[in-house]
Protein backbone atom coordinates (compact mmCIF):
# COMPACT_ATOMS: atom_id res chain seq x y z
CA UNK A 1 0.00 0.00 0.00
CA UNK A 2 1.78 3.30 -0.90
CA UNK A 3 2.06 6.04 1.88
CA UNK A 4 -0.32 8.46 -0.36
CA UNK A 5 -3.06 5.87 0.17
CA UNK A 6 -2.79 5.09 4.10
CA UNK A 7 -2.06 9.22 4.28
CA UNK A 8 -5.21 9.42 2.67
CA UNK A 9 -7.27 6.90 4.89
CA UNK A 10 -5.82 8.41 7.99
CA UNK A 11 -6.94 11.73 6.53
CA UNK A 12 -10.74 10.16 6.09
CA UNK A 13 -10.65 8.75 9.45
CA UNK A 14 -9.61 12.08 11.17
CA UNK A 15 -11.38 14.27 9.06
CA UNK A 16 -15.21 12.48 9.15
CA UNK A 17 -14.48 11.70 12.67
CA UNK A 18 -14.78 7.85 11.72
CA UNK A 19 -14.33 6.89 15.36
CA UNK A 20 -14.65 3.09 15.35
CA UNK A 21 -13.01 2.84 11.89
CA UNK A 22 -9.01 1.90 11.37
CA UNK A 23 -7.03 2.59 8.37
CA UNK A 24 -6.97 -1.17 7.76
CA UNK A 25 -10.64 -1.44 7.70
CA UNK A 26 -10.55 0.93 3.98
CA UNK A 27 -10.09 -0.57 0.98
CA UNK A 28 -8.39 0.92 -2.07
CA UNK A 29 -11.19 -0.24 -4.51
CA UNK A 30 -13.64 0.04 -1.93
CA UNK A 31 -16.42 3.18 -2.90
CA UNK A 32 -16.70 5.99 -0.28
CA UNK A 33 -19.77 6.97 -0.83
CA UNK A 34 -22.84 5.64 -0.32
CA UNK A 35 -22.57 1.74 -0.72
CA UNK A 36 -18.81 1.02 0.20
CA UNK A 37 -17.64 3.14 3.34
CA UNK A 38 -21.26 5.36 3.53
CA UNK A 39 -20.03 8.74 3.59
CA UNK A 40 -22.40 11.35 2.34
CA UNK A 41 -22.67 14.35 0.34
CA UNK A 42 -21.55 16.46 3.80
CA UNK A 43 -18.70 14.42 3.79
CA UNK A 44 -17.95 15.29 0.46
CA UNK A 45 -17.68 18.81 0.90
CA UNK A 46 -15.60 18.12 4.21
CA UNK A 47 -13.43 15.92 2.58
CA UNK A 48 -12.88 18.17 -0.26
CA UNK A 49 -11.82 21.06 1.48
CA UNK A 50 -9.38 18.97 3.94
CA UNK A 51 -7.51 17.72 0.51
CA UNK A 52 -7.81 20.94 -0.54
CA UNK A 53 -6.00 22.31 2.17
CA UNK A 54 -3.27 19.06 2.98
CA UNK A 55 -2.62 18.24 -0.86
CA UNK A 56 -2.87 22.06 -2.09
CA UNK A 57 -4.88 20.92 -5.02
CA UNK A 58 -7.88 22.53 -6.78
CA UNK A 59 -11.23 20.65 -7.14
CA UNK A 60 -14.34 21.42 -9.10
CA UNK A 61 -17.57 21.17 -7.30
CA UNK A 62 -19.39 20.53 -9.96
CA UNK A 63 -17.78 18.57 -12.38
CA UNK A 64 -18.60 14.64 -13.23
CA UNK A 65 -14.98 14.69 -13.17
CA UNK A 66 -14.85 15.66 -9.87
CA UNK A 67 -17.25 12.30 -8.55
CA UNK A 68 -14.96 9.97 -10.28
CA UNK A 69 -11.82 11.40 -8.10
CA UNK A 70 -13.65 10.68 -4.99
CA UNK A 71 -15.09 7.33 -5.76
CA UNK A 72 -12.37 5.20 -4.12
CA UNK A 73 -8.99 5.65 -2.65
CA UNK A 74 -7.29 4.73 -5.41
CA UNK A 75 -9.38 7.19 -7.30
CA UNK A 76 -8.50 9.39 -5.04
CA UNK A 77 -4.97 9.00 -4.86
CA UNK A 78 -4.39 8.94 -8.98
CA UNK A 79 -6.29 12.26 -8.68
CA UNK A 80 -3.78 13.74 -6.28
CA UNK A 81 -0.54 12.37 -7.87
CA UNK A 82 -1.53 13.74 -11.36
CA UNK A 83 -2.44 17.00 -9.93
CA UNK A 84 0.60 17.37 -7.96
CA UNK A 85 2.69 16.20 -10.64
CA UNK B 1 -51.40 27.08 34.07
CA UNK B 2 -50.81 23.70 35.50
CA UNK B 3 -49.08 20.59 33.24
CA UNK B 4 -48.38 17.07 33.95
CA UNK B 5 -45.38 15.46 33.91
CA UNK B 6 -45.41 11.91 32.32
CA UNK B 7 -41.77 11.42 32.02
CA UNK B 8 -38.27 13.02 32.58
CA UNK B 9 -34.70 12.84 31.77
CA UNK B 10 -31.62 15.03 33.15
CA UNK B 11 -27.80 15.33 32.25
CA UNK B 12 -25.60 17.36 34.21
CA UNK B 13 -21.68 16.46 35.19
CA UNK B 14 -21.01 13.46 36.19
CA UNK B 15 -24.62 11.98 36.65
CA UNK B 16 -23.85 9.09 35.01
CA UNK B 17 -21.30 8.01 37.92
CA UNK B 18 -24.64 8.42 40.31
CA UNK B 19 -23.88 11.81 41.47
CA UNK B 20 -27.00 13.39 42.91
CA UNK B 21 -28.41 16.88 41.24
CA UNK B 22 -28.28 18.19 45.19
CA UNK B 23 -24.31 17.39 45.05
CA UNK B 24 -23.96 19.66 41.97
CA UNK B 25 -26.60 22.51 42.76
CA UNK B 26 -24.31 22.82 46.41
CA UNK B 27 -20.98 22.01 45.43
CA UNK B 28 -18.80 24.74 44.13
CA UNK B 29 -16.57 22.80 41.90
CA UNK B 30 -18.07 21.17 39.01
CA UNK B 31 -17.05 17.95 37.94
CA UNK B 32 -15.39 17.50 34.33
CA UNK B 33 -18.28 17.20 32.08
CA UNK B 34 -17.78 13.56 30.37
CA UNK B 35 -20.10 13.54 27.59
CA UNK B 36 -22.60 10.40 27.00
CA UNK B 37 -22.03 7.71 24.68
CA UNK B 38 -25.40 7.64 23.25
CA UNK B 39 -25.49 3.74 22.24
CA UNK B 40 -29.10 4.66 20.50
CA UNK B 41 -27.80 6.29 17.54
CA UNK B 42 -25.83 4.54 14.81
CA UNK B 43 -22.03 5.24 14.76
CA UNK B 44 -21.74 7.16 11.50
CA UNK B 45 -24.51 9.50 12.73
CA UNK B 46 -23.04 9.92 16.43
CA UNK B 47 -19.57 10.56 15.09
CA UNK B 48 -21.43 14.28 13.88
CA UNK B 49 -22.74 14.72 17.76
CA UNK B 50 -20.94 17.98 19.52
CA UNK B 51 -21.52 18.20 23.39
CA UNK B 52 -24.22 19.80 23.13
CA UNK B 53 -26.04 17.33 20.85
CA UNK B 54 -25.38 14.90 22.88
CA UNK B 55 -26.51 15.97 25.76
CA UNK B 56 -29.85 17.26 24.24
CA UNK B 57 -29.93 13.79 22.46
CA UNK B 58 -29.42 11.93 25.68
CA UNK B 59 -32.00 13.09 27.84
CA UNK B 60 -34.90 13.48 24.83
CA UNK B 61 -34.24 9.89 24.51
CA UNK B 62 -34.19 9.15 28.28
CA UNK B 63 -37.56 11.16 28.63
CA UNK B 64 -38.75 9.50 25.34
CA UNK B 65 -37.97 5.95 24.69
CA UNK B 66 -41.25 4.65 26.08
CA UNK B 67 -43.27 6.61 24.12
CA UNK B 68 -44.44 5.24 20.78
CA UNK B 69 -46.34 8.24 19.38
CA UNK B 70 -44.65 10.70 17.50
CA UNK B 71 -44.20 13.20 20.16
CA UNK B 72 -44.42 17.19 18.80
CA UNK B 73 -41.38 18.96 20.55
CA UNK B 74 -40.03 22.40 21.76
CA UNK B 75 -36.47 22.37 21.92
CA UNK B 76 -35.22 24.99 24.21
CA UNK B 77 -31.85 27.31 24.83
CA UNK B 78 -30.86 30.27 25.82
CA UNK B 79 -27.12 30.38 23.87
CA UNK B 80 -27.69 27.09 21.46
CA UNK B 81 -24.42 25.26 20.15
CA UNK B 82 -22.55 28.51 21.19
CA UNK B 83 -18.61 26.44 20.70
CA UNK B 84 -19.92 25.40 17.43
CA UNK B 85 -20.96 28.47 16.64
CA UNK B 86 -17.91 30.65 18.26
CA UNK B 87 -15.60 27.92 16.58
CA UNK B 88 -17.26 29.29 13.14
CA UNK B 89 -16.45 33.37 13.94
CA UNK B 90 -13.44 32.70 14.64
CA UNK B 91 -12.93 30.65 11.59
CA UNK B 92 -14.59 33.63 9.88
CA UNK B 93 -12.81 36.00 11.51
CA UNK B 94 -9.15 33.98 10.40
CA UNK B 95 -10.36 33.57 6.83
CA UNK B 96 -10.41 30.40 7.38
CA UNK B 97 -13.11 28.27 4.99
CA UNK B 98 -15.78 27.05 6.84
CA UNK B 99 -16.19 23.37 7.87
CA UNK B 100 -19.44 22.05 5.86
CA UNK B 101 -20.56 19.23 9.09
CA UNK B 102 -19.99 22.13 11.72
CA UNK B 103 -21.91 24.80 9.09
CA UNK B 104 -24.76 22.22 8.34
CA UNK B 105 -25.55 21.44 11.97
CA UNK B 106 -24.88 25.50 13.26
CA UNK B 107 -28.77 26.93 13.12
CA UNK B 108 -30.81 26.80 16.47
CA UNK B 109 -33.20 23.96 15.66
CA UNK B 110 -30.35 21.69 14.33
CA UNK B 111 -30.32 19.26 17.26
CA UNK B 112 -34.44 18.91 17.40
CA UNK B 113 -33.54 18.18 13.54
CA UNK B 114 -31.29 15.51 14.34
CA UNK B 115 -33.58 13.94 16.76
CA UNK B 116 -36.35 14.25 14.05
CA UNK B 117 -34.23 11.78 11.88
CA UNK B 118 -33.18 9.81 14.31
CA UNK B 119 -36.59 8.29 15.68
CA UNK B 120 -38.32 9.31 12.29
CA UNK B 121 -40.33 11.72 13.94
CA UNK B 122 -42.27 13.93 11.64
CA UNK B 123 -44.39 16.04 14.34
CA UNK B 124 -43.93 19.96 14.41
CA UNK B 125 -41.04 21.05 16.32
CA UNK B 126 -40.79 24.77 17.75
CA UNK B 127 -37.44 25.66 18.93
CA UNK B 128 -36.65 28.55 21.10
CA UNK B 129 -34.43 31.12 22.44
CA UNK B 130 -35.39 33.60 25.12
CA UNK B 131 -32.39 34.49 27.69
CA UNK B 132 -32.50 33.58 31.10
CA UNK B 133 -36.84 32.69 30.43
CA UNK B 134 -35.54 30.56 27.83
CA UNK B 135 -36.79 27.33 29.90
CA UNK B 136 -40.12 28.67 31.39
CA UNK B 137 -40.70 30.43 27.51
CA UNK B 138 -40.50 26.54 26.36
CA UNK B 139 -42.81 25.82 29.00
CA UNK B 140 -45.43 28.80 27.88
CA UNK B 141 -45.51 27.13 24.20
CA UNK B 142 -45.68 23.20 26.03
CA UNK B 143 -49.16 24.56 27.55
CA UNK B 144 -50.45 26.64 24.74
CA UNK B 145 -49.86 23.85 22.41
CA UNK B 146 -51.45 21.42 24.61
CA UNK B 147 -54.18 23.47 25.98
CA UNK B 148 -55.28 24.42 22.04
CA UNK B 149 -55.93 20.57 21.61
CA UNK B 150 -53.27 20.61 18.74
CA UNK B 151 -51.08 17.57 20.54
CA UNK B 152 -51.88 15.29 23.81
CA UNK B 153 -48.50 15.15 24.66
CA UNK B 154 -45.13 17.55 24.07
CA UNK B 155 -41.45 16.58 24.31
CA UNK B 156 -39.57 19.54 25.69
CA UNK B 157 -35.64 19.58 25.76
CA UNK B 158 -33.88 22.55 27.09
CA UNK B 159 -29.93 22.37 27.09
CA UNK B 160 -27.04 24.78 27.94
CA UNK B 161 -23.75 24.81 28.18
CA UNK B 162 -21.14 26.66 30.40
CA UNK B 163 -19.82 29.24 28.01
CA UNK B 164 -16.84 29.30 25.86
CA UNK B 165 -14.25 31.56 27.49
CA UNK B 166 -14.16 34.26 25.28
CA UNK B 167 -17.42 34.93 26.27
CA UNK B 168 -16.78 35.01 29.88
CA UNK B 169 -17.69 38.97 30.55
CA UNK B 170 -21.25 37.84 29.56
CA UNK B 171 -21.67 35.42 32.43
CA UNK B 172 -24.94 36.31 34.74
CA UNK B 173 -25.39 32.78 36.17
CA UNK B 174 -23.23 29.49 37.08
CA UNK B 175 -21.98 27.66 34.21
CA UNK B 176 -22.60 24.30 34.14
CA UNK B 177 -23.60 21.83 31.07
CA UNK B 178 -26.59 20.94 31.46
CA UNK B 179 -29.78 19.25 29.57
CA UNK B 180 -33.41 18.25 30.75
CA UNK B 181 -36.13 16.27 29.14
CA UNK B 182 -39.88 16.52 29.78
CA UNK B 183 -42.79 14.60 28.17
CA UNK B 184 -45.60 16.99 29.37
CA UNK B 185 -49.72 16.66 28.94
CA UNK B 186 -52.94 18.19 30.57
CA UNK B 187 -54.03 14.56 31.59
CA UNK B 188 -55.20 15.17 35.08
CA UNK B 189 -55.14 11.05 35.96
CA UNK B 190 -51.23 12.13 35.63
CA UNK B 191 -50.95 13.04 39.62
CA UNK B 192 -46.86 14.11 39.24
CA UNK B 193 -47.83 17.95 38.11
CA UNK B 194 -47.04 21.51 38.91
CA UNK B 195 -48.79 24.62 37.97
CA UNK B 196 -46.98 28.09 37.07
CA UNK B 197 -47.39 31.79 36.94
CA UNK B 198 -45.26 34.75 36.03
CA UNK B 199 -45.25 38.71 36.32
CA UNK B 200 -43.60 40.68 34.00
CA UNK B 201 -40.76 43.45 35.69
CA UNK B 202 -38.77 46.04 34.45
CA UNK B 203 -35.25 45.27 32.77
CA UNK B 204 -33.62 44.56 36.28
CA UNK B 205 -29.65 43.11 36.08
CA UNK B 206 -29.79 40.25 38.25
CA UNK B 207 -26.18 39.13 39.94
CA UNK B 208 -27.18 36.74 41.67
CA UNK B 209 -25.04 34.24 39.86
CA UNK B 210 -27.67 31.63 40.39
CA UNK B 211 -27.72 28.08 39.00
CA UNK B 212 -29.45 27.67 35.40
CA UNK B 213 -33.03 28.14 35.93
CA UNK B 214 -33.68 24.43 33.97
CA UNK B 215 -31.18 22.60 36.57
CA UNK B 216 -33.06 24.86 39.28
CA UNK B 217 -36.23 23.55 37.99
CA UNK B 218 -35.89 20.10 37.63
CA UNK B 219 -34.01 20.07 41.43
CA UNK B 220 -37.14 21.83 42.49
CA UNK B 221 -39.50 19.04 40.91
CA UNK B 222 -37.50 15.89 42.77
CA UNK B 223 -37.88 17.53 45.98
CA UNK B 224 -40.14 17.72 48.60
CA UNK B 225 -40.57 21.58 48.06
CA UNK B 226 -44.11 23.03 47.18
CA UNK B 227 -42.92 26.73 45.94
CA UNK B 228 -40.23 27.65 43.09
CA UNK B 229 -39.47 31.07 42.83
CA UNK B 230 -37.39 32.26 40.01
CA UNK B 231 -36.27 35.68 39.80
CA UNK B 232 -34.94 36.66 36.11
CA UNK B 233 -34.02 40.20 34.82
CA UNK B 234 -37.93 39.99 32.88
CA UNK B 235 -39.74 38.19 34.83
CA UNK B 236 -40.79 36.64 38.61
CA UNK B 237 -41.88 33.02 37.63
CA UNK B 238 -44.00 31.41 40.33
CA UNK B 239 -44.19 27.49 40.67
CA UNK B 240 -45.83 25.38 43.05
CA UNK B 241 -47.02 21.70 42.98
CA UNK B 242 -48.73 19.12 46.25
CA UNK B 243 -46.34 17.25 48.53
Amino acid sequence: MSDLKVELKQLIIDTLDLEDIAVSDIQDDEALFVDGLGLDSIDALELGLAIKKAYEVKIDANSEQTKQHFSSINALSDFISQAKA
Amino acid sequence: MKLHIESAGVWFPDCENGTPLNAILSNGTLPTSIWPKLAFVPPMQRRRLSPFAKIALYVAHQASEHTNNDLPMIFSSRHGDLHKTSDLLADLALNNELSPTAFSLSVHNAVAGLYSILTKNKSAINAIASGQDSLFMALIDAYARLKSGICHKVLLVHVDQALPSIYDTFKDEVQIDHAIALVLSLDESQKNAFEMKFESHKNIVNTANQMPAALNFYAWLNSKKSNLNIISTRYHWYCFKNV
